[in-house]
C-alpha cells in the first residue's frame, strides 16, 4: 500500500508518540530521512531522542503515529518486525562474542550451508569478506577472533554484522565515543561510502563537531518534541545549543546561597591514567558543588573512581585537606572522607535483594561496628533519619531495595552514601533515570550536604541539574582537562559548547 | 616491537596447541622406554585409555556451550550396566542392548538439558545431583553386582583386535571416528557453531535468532548419549562391568576434566575442540603407561592441570584490567592542540 | 530474554504491598522452616524405626554421622553465602588435616592438631586468594586444587594410610599423643553426646556469631548478593574471601582430624564426598545458591535434617547405593527449591 505522499523518504515517521506511565516521552515527532542521507538526531538526555529511536527498533508495541518505510506504512511492534522492515541499529554496547570469530559473528544465525549438513565456510568467510570491506576493512582477516582486533575494528565489524541484514536505514547510537579523532576519521569515511550505497543514516550523538562534519540535516529534539529540522550548512554551534537547550525555563533551581570559604579540601596534579585520562588537574573547596563537564567518553567516570582508588592511577598526586594522600583501596579512601556514588545503581549501586538497611549501611560497617561486632539493629536511628531526609518512600527499612521504585531506589542510594559521611562525595549521574519528585529531593539533598561545609564533585549530563547546582565546571575533554567556567558563566549553553572543544572558556584548543 | 610481536605469537602458538606439545613430549619420554613402543602396548594403552576419550567429548562439549557436565563418569558406567545386563540377564541379542543402552544416555541428557534450561539451575548442580540419581539407579539394576560378558566372547574379541596393520584396537578405533564425528560436526554444521556461539556469549546468540534453550539441550544430549555408547562399548572390550568403574586412582570424570582444560577448551565457554581433548586423553594413557605408579600420576596430571587453570585465569585477570583502554589518547591530543609531550 | 536497552526510565513503578508480605513469610520460612522438617523427619524416623528412634544407640549414630557433616558446613556455609557455589576441594583438605595430625603425633597431641589445623588454613588462604584476588572460577579452582592435593598426599606417603599408633614412636609421650587422638572421636558426655557432637555445635555457635553478630558477616551478605556492589561499597572483598575461604578449611581439616581419629586412619580417601554431602546439607538449610541469603540457624537445621534423613533410610533398609539415589532425588528437590525460593525472596 504505497502512500501518495511519500516523496523519496527512506524512513517517515509522522505524529510518533510513545507515552510512559506519567509521561509522554515521545510527542507528535515527525522526523524523515532520505536515501543517501545522514541526519543527525539531537538532543539532551530526556529529550525523547532515545525512546524515539526505540520505537524504531520495534521495542514497544504501544506507540502511536505512523511509520513509513521506503513508502510503505510498517508496523514495527517487535524487534524482528523493526528488522524486516529494513531498520537496522548500531548499539554502543557491541553486541559480539568476543571468544569467537568475526565472520562467525558477523553471520550468526545464518551461516551459508553447503548442502543440507554441513556449512560453506569458504562461502561465509567470502560473505564476511565482502561485509568487511563495506566498512573499509577488507584487509581484515574474518577467521580471527573479535578479542584480537582494536575497539574500533570492533566497531566497524559490529556495522558490518547489521548491514548483514541489508538495512534501508541504518540508526547509529554515539558510535564514536570509544573512538580517538583517527578513528573516527575511518568512522567517517565508511558513513560517508554507505551513503553512497544509499543507506538512510541516523545519527546520535552529542559532538557538535561531528555532526558538522558528517551530517547533512540535524533535528534537535526537547522535552519529547521536534523542535526544529534544518541542514547542517544553515545552522551554527549557537543556534544548535540555543535549540537543544530551549529557553532556561528551570527556575525551580533557584538560586542558593554557598559558603566558599577558599579552603582547598582537594586537589590532583597531574593525574594520569593511560588511555583514559592524562595530566588532569584541578582542586576543590569546602563548601563548594564541582562540576566535571565533559560528554560521554570524556573520561569523566574514570577520573572519579581513580579518586577513589577503585582504580590506580600510572602517575599524578592527589592532596586532601592539603596532605599528599594515597589510599591503597575504594576502603581506605572511604575512611579518608571520599565517597563514590557509582554511575549504575542496579550493577554496582545497590544489593537489589537485600533490605534497605543493609545497603543503607553497607559502606559504614567496619565505622559504626564495635571492635569486630557490628549490628545492624543499632544504627536503626542512623538508617531511619536517612530515609527520611531522602523521602523514602515507604519508609520501611526493612523492606527490600528491588521492590523500590527506580526513583525511591536512587534516593535509597544517595542516604547509603549521606550515612558514610564523608566529607568530599563524587556524584557520577545522581538523577539518572529517576522522576522529577526524587531528582528534587536529591538535588536538595546535595545543596544541604555542601552547606553544611562539605564538598560535592558532580558528574551529569543532566545541563539543567548542573547549572542548578554547580559553583564552578572544569572542562574534560577526550581526557584532558581543557579549561573552566565560572559560576556566573554556567549555563547550559556555555557547557555543551565547551564539552564540544570550543567556546570562550576553553584555554586549550585545537590548532 | 617486531620481537615483541613474535615472541607473542609464540607463546600464543604454544597455548592454543597445548595438547598436541604435551602428546609430544609424552611420546619422546616414550622413547627411553623399554616395551612402550610395541604393538601390544601401544593397542593396549589406547584400547583402556578409549572409555574416558568418550567422556571427555561430553564433557568438552558441555564446556564448549558453557556448562559442566559431571554425569559423564556414571552414565558410562551405566551404560555398561545396561548393555551387559540386558544382554546377558534378559537375553537381548547385543545390537539391541547396545542401542537401549545408548537410549538411556539421551533420557538422562534430555533430563540434564531440561532442568538446567527450563528451571534454570546450573548445570555443575544439576549434573551434581544426577550423578548420585544415577548411581543409585544402577545400584537397584544390578543390585551391586559386577557383570560380565559371560561366555559370549565374540564381539569381546572383535573390539580388542586389531584393526589392519595399525596397532589400534577396534574399539579405539571407533572411538577415534566417533570423536572425528563430533569434530566434524562442530566445525562444519550450523548447529556445531551454534554451540560455540551459546557459549560464548548467550545473550547475542539469542538476540540473533538462535534457539539457545534447544543448542544447550541437545548438546547436553549428546553428551549423555555418548558416555552411555562409549560405556556400553566399553563393558563389552573389558568383559565386564560394575559400578565402582574406575574408582581406584584418579576418577574417570576428573580426567575428562582436566583433559578437557589442559587440551584447550576454555574454562568460560565459547572455545575449545573435542580434538583437543582427544590428543590430551591419549597423552594421559600414555602418560599411565610411562609412570606406573598411580601417585606420581596424579600429581604430574593435577600439576599440569592446575598450571593451564593458573594461566587461563591470570589472562582473564589481565585482560579485564585494561578493558576500555584508548591508547593513543594523549598522543592525539598533543597532536591536536599542537603542544609537546 | 532482555532487552538491549532497558525501557526508559522514567516510569514510576507501584509499590506492590503484598510483595512485603509474602516477602517476610518467606525469609521466616527460610530461616525456620526446616525446623518444620525436622520435626516431621523425626516422627518418620519413630514410625520407621517402630519405636526404636530414641535410643541411645541410634541417637549416638545420629550424632555421630551429623557431627562430621555438621563440622564441615559450619565453614562451608560461609562459601555458599559469599556466592562461589561450593568449595570443593573440601575432600583433600578434609584428608590433609588428618594426616598432617597424625604425621605429626610424635611432637604431642596438641601440636599435632595445630599442625593440622595450620594445613587448613594453609589451603583456604590459597584458595582465598585465586578466587578473592584473581578471580579465577571458584568450582574450577577449588577442584582443581583438589586433585593436586591428592596428588601431593598420594606421593608423599605412597599412597599408604597413616595409623597414630604406628607412626607414633615407641616412647611413653608419643603413644600417649596418639591414645589421646584416638579418645577424641570417643569421648562422651553423660550418655550419648559425644565429644564430637558438642565440637560441631561450638563451631556452629561461633560461625553463628560470625555470621549474626560481626561486621564480616554483614560484609560477606553484600559480597554474597553482588562482588561488585560490595566492591563498590568499599568493602575490601579479596581480604574477606580469604578469610572466608580460611574458615571454610579450617572447619573442614577439623572434620578431617576427627574423621581419622574416628576410623582410626588417615588417608587420602578420607573426606571423599563430603563436599557434595555437604553442600546438600546447606542448601537444605536454606543458604542460597546466589549467596548472600540463609543463616546459620537455618544451616544447622539443614544438617540435622540431612542426618536424621540419613537415619531413616538406613531403618529403612536402604543400602549405601540406594541412599545415593535417595540423596541425588532429595538434592535436586532442594536445589529447585532453592531457585524457587530466589524467586520469591525478590531475586529476580
Amino acid at each position: 500500500m504505497t502512500d501518495t505522499a511519500h516523496s523519496g523518504y527512506a524512513l517517515d515517521m509522522r505524529a510518533v508518540s510513545k507515552r510512559f506511565p506519567g509521561t509522554l516521552a515521545v510527542n507528535q515527532v515527525d522526523f524523515r530521512v532520505k536515501d543517501g542521507e545522514v541526519h543527525a538526531l539531537m538532543g539532551e538526555n530526556g529529550a525523547g531522542k532515545s525512546t524515539l529511536m526505540k520505537v524504531l527498533a520495534g521495542l514497544y508495541d504501544d506507540y502511536t503515529g505512523e511509520i513509513y518505510i521506503d513508502g510503505v506504512k510498517r508496523e514495527l511492534h517487535t524487534p524482528e518486525m523493526a528488522k524486516a522492515a529494513g531498520i537496522g541499529m548500531v548499539y554502543q554496547e557491541l553486541s559480539l562474542a568476543r571468544r569467537i570469530s568475526i565472520y562467525e559473528n558477523l553471520l550468526v544465525g545464518r551461516l551459508p550451508k553447503k548442502n543440507a549438513l554441513f556449512i560453506d565456510k569458504k562461502k561465509a568467510v567470502a560473505e564476511a569478506k565482502e561485509l568487511l570491506a563495506r566498512v573499509g576493512l577488507g584487509d581484515l582477516d574474518p577467521t580471527i577472533d573479535v578479542s584480537e582486533i582494536s575497539q574500533c575494528d570492533a566497531q566497524l565489524v559490529e556495522i558490518a554484522k547489521v548491514l548483514g541484514s541489508k538495512p534501508k536505514i541504518l540508526v547509529m547510537d554515539e558510535p564514536t565515543s570509544a573512538l580517538s579523532s583517527e578513528e573516527v576519521q575511518r568512522l567517517f569515511a565508511i558513513v560517508r561510502s554507505l551513503k553512497k550505497q544509499g543507506l538512510a543514516i541516523v545519527y546520535i550523538s552529542h559532538h557538535l563537531a561531528e555532526i558538522f562534519e558528517i551530517a547533512d540535516t540535524v533535528t534537535v529534539m526537547r522535552d519529547g518534541r521536534r523542535v526544529d529540522t534544518a541542514p547542517v550548512s544553515e545552522v551554527t554551534t549557537e543556534s544548535l545549543v540555543e535549540k537543544m537547550v530551549g529557553e532556561p525555563i528551570q527556575s525551580f533551581y533557584a538560586d542558593h546561597s554557598t559558603k566558599i570559604s577558599g579552603e582547598e579540601v582537594l586537589r590532583v596534579e597531574d593525574y594520569t591514567r593511560w588511555g583514559f585520562f592524562h595530566h588532569v588537574n584541578f582542586s576543590l573547596h569546602r563548601g563548594e558543588v564541582l562540576a566535571i563537564c565533559g560528554l560521554a567518553g570524556a573520561g569523566r567516570t574514570e577520573i572519579a573512581r581513580a579518586l577513589v582508588s577503585v582504580d590506580k592511577v600510572d602517575q599524578g598526586k592527589l592532596f586532601v585537606g592539603g596532605k599528599e594522600t594515597h589510599f591503597r583501596d575504594f576502603g581506605e579512601a572511604i575512611r579518608g572522607g571520599l565517597g563514590y556514588l557509582s554511575e549504575d545503581r542496579k550493577v554496582v549501586g545497590l544489593a537489589l535483594p537485600q533490605t534497605v538497611e543493609d545497603n543503607v549501611l553497607s559502606c559504614v560497617i567496619d565505622k559504626y561496628g564495635s571492635g569486630i561486632l557490628f549490628s545492624a539493629k543499632k544504627e536503626d536511628a542512623l538508617v531511619q533519619e536517612k530515609i527520611d531526609e531522602m523521602h523514602v518512600y515507604p519508609a520501611d527499612p526493612q523492606r527490600q531495595v528491588n521492590s523500590f521504585s527506580g526513583g525511591n531506589q536512587q534516593k535509597i542510594l544517595m542516604a547509603k552514601w549521606l550515612a558514610a559521611d564523608v566529607d568530599i562525595l563524587i556524584l557520577d549521574e545522581p538523577t539518572r533515570g529517576v522522576d522529577v519528585g526524587a531528582k528534587q529531593t536529591i538535588h536538595d539533598a546535595v545543596r544541604r550536604f555542601a552547606e553544611q561545609g562539605k564538598s560535592v564533585i558532580l558528574l551529569s549530563s543532566d545541563l539543567p541539574e548542573v547549572v542548578g547546582l554547580c559553583d564552578r565546571a572544569v572542562i574534560l575533554r577526550e581526557g584532558h582537562i581543557i579549561g573552566e567556567i565560572p559560576k556566573e558563566g554556567i549555563t547550559e549553553n556555555s557547557l555543551l559548547i565547551a564539552a564540544n572543544g570550543e567556546g570562550g572558556y576553553v584555554t586549550c584548543r585545537k590548532k | 616491537m617486531m620481537k615483541d610481536k613474535k615472541f607473542r605469537f609464540n607463546l600464543n602458538f604454544v597455548n592454543t596447541n597445548r595438547s598436541y606439545f604435551f602428546l609430544a613430549l609424552i611420546l619422546i619420554c616414550g622413547l627411553f622406554m623399554k616395551n612402550f613402543y610395541t604393538a601390544y602396548n601401544v593397542c593396549a594403552v589406547t584400547g583402556n585409555g578409549s572409555l574416558v576419550i568418550w567422556l571427555g567429548l561430553g564433557f568438552t562439549i558441555c564446556l564448549i556451550a558453557g556448562h559442566m557436565d559431571l554425569t559423564v563418569m556414571y552414565m558410562s558406567t551405566l551404560g555398561a550396566l545396561l548393555c551387559l545386563g540386558l544382554h546377558t540377564i534378559n537375553g537381548i541379542p547385543w545390537g539391541l542392548s547396545i542401542l537401549l543402552a545408548t537410549l538411556s544416555g539421551v533420557a538422562v541428557g534430555l533430563i540434564n538439558g531440561i532442568l538446567v534450561t527450563k528451571f534454570k539451575i546450573h548445570s555443575f548442580i544439576v549434573t551434581l545431583g544426577m550423578q548420585f540419581v544415577l548411581k543409585g539407579l544402577m545400584y537397584i539394576y544390578t543390585g551391586g553386582a559386577e557383570l560380565s560378558i559371560g561366555r559370549d566372547y565374540a564381539l569381546n574379541d572383535a573390539l580388542n583386535a586389531k584393526v589392519g596393520f595399525l596397532p589400534f584396537s577396534l574399539y579405539f578405533v571407533i572411538t577415534t571416528a566417533v570423536i572425528f564425528l563430533v569434530m566434524v560436526v562442530l566445525r562444519y554444521t550450523r548447529f556445531g557453531r551454534n554451540i560455540y556461539m551459546v557459549g560464548g556469549n548467550l545473550e547475542t546468540a539469542w538476540l540473533a535468532g538462535i534457539k539457545s534453550n534447544l543448542v544447550t539441550t541437545l548438546t547436553f544430549t549428546i553428551s549423555s548419549t555418548a558416555c552411555a555408547l562409549g560405556g556400553a562399548l566399553n563393558g563389552i572390550y573389558s568383559g565386564s562391568a560394575s559400578i565402582t568403574m574406575g574408582e581406584k586412582g584418579i576418577s574417570p570424570l576428573m580426567i575428562a576434566l582436566t583433559a578437557s582444560i589442559i587440551g584447550g577448551t576454555s574454562i568460560y565457554g565459547g572455545k575449545g575442540s573435542v580434538v583437543w581433548t582427544w590428543v590430551a586423553l591419549v597423552a594421559i594413557a600414555f602418560l599411565k603407561s610411562l609412570c606406573k605408579k598411580t601417585e606420581l600420576q596424579v600429581l604430574v596430571i593435577a600439576a599440569i592441570l592446575i598450571l593451564c587453570i593458573f594461566y587461563e585465569t591470570l589472562a582473564q585477570y589481565r585482560k579485564n584490567k585494561v578493558v576500555g583502554t584508548r591508547p593513543n589518547l594523549h598522543l592525539e591530543y598533543l597532536e591536536e592542540t599542537g603542544k609537546k609531550a | 530474554m532482555s532487552e538491549k536497552i532497558k525501557a526508559t526510565p522514567n516510569e514510576p513503578e507501584k509499590v506492590d504491598s503484598r510483595k512485603t508480605e509474602i516477602s517476610r513469610f518467606s525469609l521466616i520460612f527460610n530461616k525456620l522452616g526446616i525446623y518444620v522438617v525436622v520435626i516431621l523427619l523425626t516422627f518418620l524416623g519413630m514410625i520407621v524405626s517402630k519405636g526404636q528412634f530414641f535410643t541411645a544407640g541410634n541417637i549416638q549414630s545420629i550424632l555421630e554421622a551429623v557431627a562430621l557433616i555438621g563440622m564441615v558446613s559450619a565453614g562451608l556455609l560461609f562459601v555458599v553465602y559469599a556466592g562461589n557455589m561450593n568449595d570443593m576441594s573440601i575432600p583433600m583438605t578434609m584428608a590433609l588435616g588428618g594426616m598432617m595430625t597424625v604425621q605429626c603425633i610424635n611432637f604431642g597431641f596438641p601440636v599435632a592438631l595445630l599442625v593440622g589445623i595450620a594445613t587448613g588454613a594453609l589451603i583456604g588462604l590459597i584458595n582465598g586468594f585465586m578466587i578473592g584476588k584473581l578471580r579465577a572460577n571458584p568450582i574450577i579452582w577449588t577442584w582443581g586444587f583438589n586433585l593436586l592435593l591428592s596428588g601431593i598426599v598420594r606421593v608423599t606417603w605412597g599412597g599408604k594410610q597413616l595409623y597414630a599408633d604406628t607412626v607414633a614412636r615407641d616412647t611413653d609421650f608419643a603413644q600417649k599423643s596418639a591414645a589421646t587422638f584416638y579418645s577424641i572421636a570417643r569421648t562422651y558426655l553423660g550418655s550419648f553426646i559425644s565429644l564430637m557432637a558438642i565440637v560441631m555445635i561450638v563451631m556452629f555457635l561461633v560461625s553463628w556469631f560470625i555470621h549474626a553478630k560481626t561486621k564480616f558477616g554483614q560484609k560477606l551478605k553484600i559480597i554474597g548478593t553482588s562482588y561488585d556492589v560490595a566492591r563498590f561499597s568499599g568493602i575490601n572483598c579479596t581480604k574477606m574471601l580469604i578469610i572466608t575461604y580460611t574458615i571454610c578449611s579450617v572447619c573442614a581439616s577439623i572434620g578431617g582430624i576427627f574423621f581419622a581419629a574416628l576410623r582410626k586412619t588417615a588417608s587420602y580417601e578420607n573426606g571423599t564426598g563430603y563436599d557434595f554431602s555437604c553442600l546438600t546439607a546447606v542448601l537444605l538449610g536454606g543458604v542460597l545458591l546466589n549467596g548472600g541469603k540463609g543463616s546459620v540457624v537455618g544451616a544447622f537445621g539443614g544438617v540435622l535434617a540431612y542426618g536424621i534423613l540419613n537415619n531413616i533410610l538406613s531403618w529403612v533398609g536402604l543400602d549405601t547405593y540406594s541412599k545415593y539415589l535417595v540423596q541425588g532425588i532429595v538434592f535436586l528437590f532442594i536445589v529447585w527449591l532453592n531457585t524457587y525460593s530466589n524467586r520469591k525472596l525478590g531475586k529476580a
